[in-house]
């Protein structure tokens, strides 16, 4: 009950950004960078050990952006120049040029990598392939669906190789799921196709939509768990959850990713209390808002720390220990 | 006939060697590694860069790209009293976000956040300028209200708001003022508050007024636009491909503005196929209205700068074989 976990980004420490930098300037090789994302995954399993995370994420060290990470490595897709998506932070948007397919396995390495160092358990972690879609430029399907669905087929590709290399929760993660709410049967479908069949826990991170377009639909999406922001809405969201029932496992988001004040142990508290009342406790696990890349490492771990201090505490006043 | 011009954001950073790198500037900004001063130069700088390539792609009517505005809103909303900034959402159909800002008091008019850019670019170029500000509808519809709690008095508090920026607008020597009104497309059942409040904003005001909606179909609001005391209606016709007829078959005595390459998608469009839409215009007799304006579908601010840049270029590349192509029916 009340398990804590991550939704999947964690900051790259300073030595590998620089680093990344240096390789995108041909001044690095992939394998030195490639060392030192592994030194940076090790560091992030070991301060979630500390501080007592229980699933946990790898960090995405490998990964600039969610979408264009994969894209890179897809057949028929390019990569643009940068757009902006929010304040001052932009990303190389992908084009679809021709028809998708995977060569290799894009996500396992990097899973197997972290598992090795703990005996928690690791989440693998995917871009669903709607958001896939929906957030690449297409110039050669001309139809969302015959894209989503050409994606869903390489992204279920890659959640059975996650599955086959042990992963107990794979996440599939589908935030621009309310972007367009009356395609929302179209990312359902998409889903169906990825998670058929898998026996691990799925899980899908969505965000910073308008939840009550796609709610209750939305809970027809074939995955375990639902893993949500709450926090960035001050937990007014949670009243659309309310009625009618929610159906699911869920992940309540309870700290602001996009804000560089650490909540208080009070704050996240209230919060947890506030879904309490929406969610059965056996329904809930607890986690920040969103990936936490766009905060430093110091914030990112002050934050982790005192959401596991305050789910400690609501456990001890529950009798959950 | 068919002056091009661009209507909303425009990609703050190029890939172009040697050009002011906004990002990069407003990173060392917020970590403290150069002053206000330096950031405020690479603004200007980049402001100057963006003009050029308009004008480089044939826009006969230039904005400052809106390079201090991350959206529509959040200018306004921190320009003037009553509004605190929110939680974090989605911009339509984007994968863009902005802070989605609460009205917490009442909305008064401080200053303007718009005349001092529309200064520094009239003393930048020559050429025509098209101002922007948030219209009054959407502006409301941005934000949350947690003050007024009734829908007619808040449009009609931000129509006041906005009619005072334009006014700001028009007093510094601006002669066009897009108003941008997403909104109205996606509340046809708010159509009357909605040109109550955009009327509210301009009438008697000594500009000229284009009304620009994007995303969303006119259709239904057709008649209601038409008959709003502006001086041109401009719509995305790519989005929504049924609002080209919808403009087109606007009076004659309405300017319009066709949104006609996709401002979303870095495909391109044949400039055959757009130079067959000019012509349908011409058919119609779009030489017989007060203006008529080629535009992007929205911001093209969603593509990457060289994409931008192609993107105008198609525009003036269709107006130039336009006599090649035989006018088409509709």
């Amino acid at each position: 009950m009340l398990e804590t976990t991550s939704v999947g980004s964690f900051p790259k420490p300073a030595y590998l950004t620089k680093a990344r930098n240096a390789f995108s300037r041909g001044e690095m090789t992939a394998d030195e960078l490639g060392a030192l994302e592994r030194r940076a995954t090790e560091e992030w399993i070991r301060c979630q050990e500390d501080i007592g995370i229980d699933i946990l994420v790898h960090g995405e060290m490998e990964r600039g952006d969610m979408t264009t990470y994969f894209a890179e490595q897809l057949i028929g897709y390019g990569i643009s120049g940068l757009v902006r998506s929010y304040g001052n932070r932009y990303y190389r948007k992908p084009i679809i040029e021709g028809v998708l397919e995977r060569s290799k396995p894009m996500a396992v390495e990097a899973y197997q990598f972290a598992q090795s160092l703990t005996r928690l358990p690791v989440k693998g972690m995917l871009t669903g392939p709607y958001t896939m879609c929906d957030w690449s430029f297409d110039e050669h399907y001309g139809s969302r669906h015959d894209a989503v669905m050409a994606l869903a087929e390489i992204i279920r590709d890659e959640a059975r190789d996650l599955e086959r290399a042990g992963a107990r929760f794979i996440q599939i993660d589908e935030p621009a799921i309310s972007t367009r709410p009356a395609e929302i049967n179209l990312a359902i479908e998409a889903m169906g196709v990825v998670t058929e069949g898998l026996k691990a826990m799925t899980i899908s991170h969505i965000c910073y939509g308008d939840f009550k377009t796609i709610y209750p639909h939305v809970l027809k999406l074939p995955v375990d768990q639902l893993d949500l922001e709450f926090a960035n809405s001050h937990f007014a969201n949670l009243e659309i959850f309310r009625s009618p029932k929610f159906t699911k496992k869920v992940a309540v988001g309870v700290i602001d990713v996009h804000s560089h004040i650490l909540e208080t142990k009070n704050q996240i508290k209230e919060g947890i209390r506030r879904a309490l009342t929406v969610f059965e406790p056996e329904q809930v696990m607890i986690d920040p808002d969103c990936g936490l890349k766009t905060r430093t490492v110091e914030e990112a771990t002050d934050k982790l720390k005192v959401m596991v201090d305050a789910v400690g505490e609501i456990k001890q006043e529950m009798g959950w220990t | 006939m068919f002056e091009r011009t661009v209507v909303g954001n425009q990609p703050k950073i190029s890939e172009i060697p040697g050009r002011a790198n906004l990002r990069n500037a407003r990173n060392r900004f917020d970590s403290g590694k150069i002053d206000a001063a330096a950031l405020e130069e690479c603004v200007q700088a980049t402001i100057r860069d963006t003009v050029a390539d308009q004008i480089d792609a044939g826009m006969a009517r230039v904005t400052d790209g809106r390079i201090r505005w991350d959206d529509p809103v959040s200018p306004f909303a921190s320009a003037h009293d009553g509004f605190a900034v929110g939680g974090l959402i989605r911009f339509f159909d984007n994968n863009v976000y902005y802070r989605r800002p609460s009205i917490v008091g009442p909305v008064r008019y401080v200053r303007s956040a718009v005349v001092d850019d529309f200064r520094l670019l009239r003393a930048m170029t020559d050429r025509p300028i098209l101002a922007s500000v948030c219209g009054p509808f959407s502006l409301a519809k941005f934000c949350v209200d947690d003050n007024y709690k009734d829908a007619q008095t808040l449009y009609h508090e931000c129509a006041r708001l906005v009619r005072a920026e334009i006014e700001a607008l028009a007093h510094a020597g601006a002669d066009w003022v897009q108003i941008d009104e997403p909104w109205l497309g996606f509340c046809p059942g708010e159509i009357g508050p909605a040109t109550e409040a955009i009327a509210t904003a301009v009438r008697g005001i000594r500009i000229k007024t284009l009304v620009f909606v994007y995303f969303a179909p006119i259709g239904a609001i057709a008649r209601q636009l038409w008959e709003l005391p502006v001086d041109m209606i401009g719509a995305d016709c790519v989005t929504e491909p049924g609002n080209f007829k919808v403009l087109l078959d606007g009076p004659a005595a309405k300017a319009r503005a066709f949104g006609l390459v996709d401002a979303r998608n870095t495909r391109l469009e044949s400039v055959g196929g757009l130079a067959k839409q000019l012509n349908s215009i011409v058919k119609r007799g779009g030489e017989g209205w007060p203006e008529c304006w080629l535009t992007p579908s929205a911001a093209l601010e969603f593509l990457p700068h060289r994409n931008a840049v192609a993107k105008m270029k198609l525009l003036s590349q269709a107006v130039a074989q336009m006599a090649d192509v035989p006018v088409t029916a509709i």
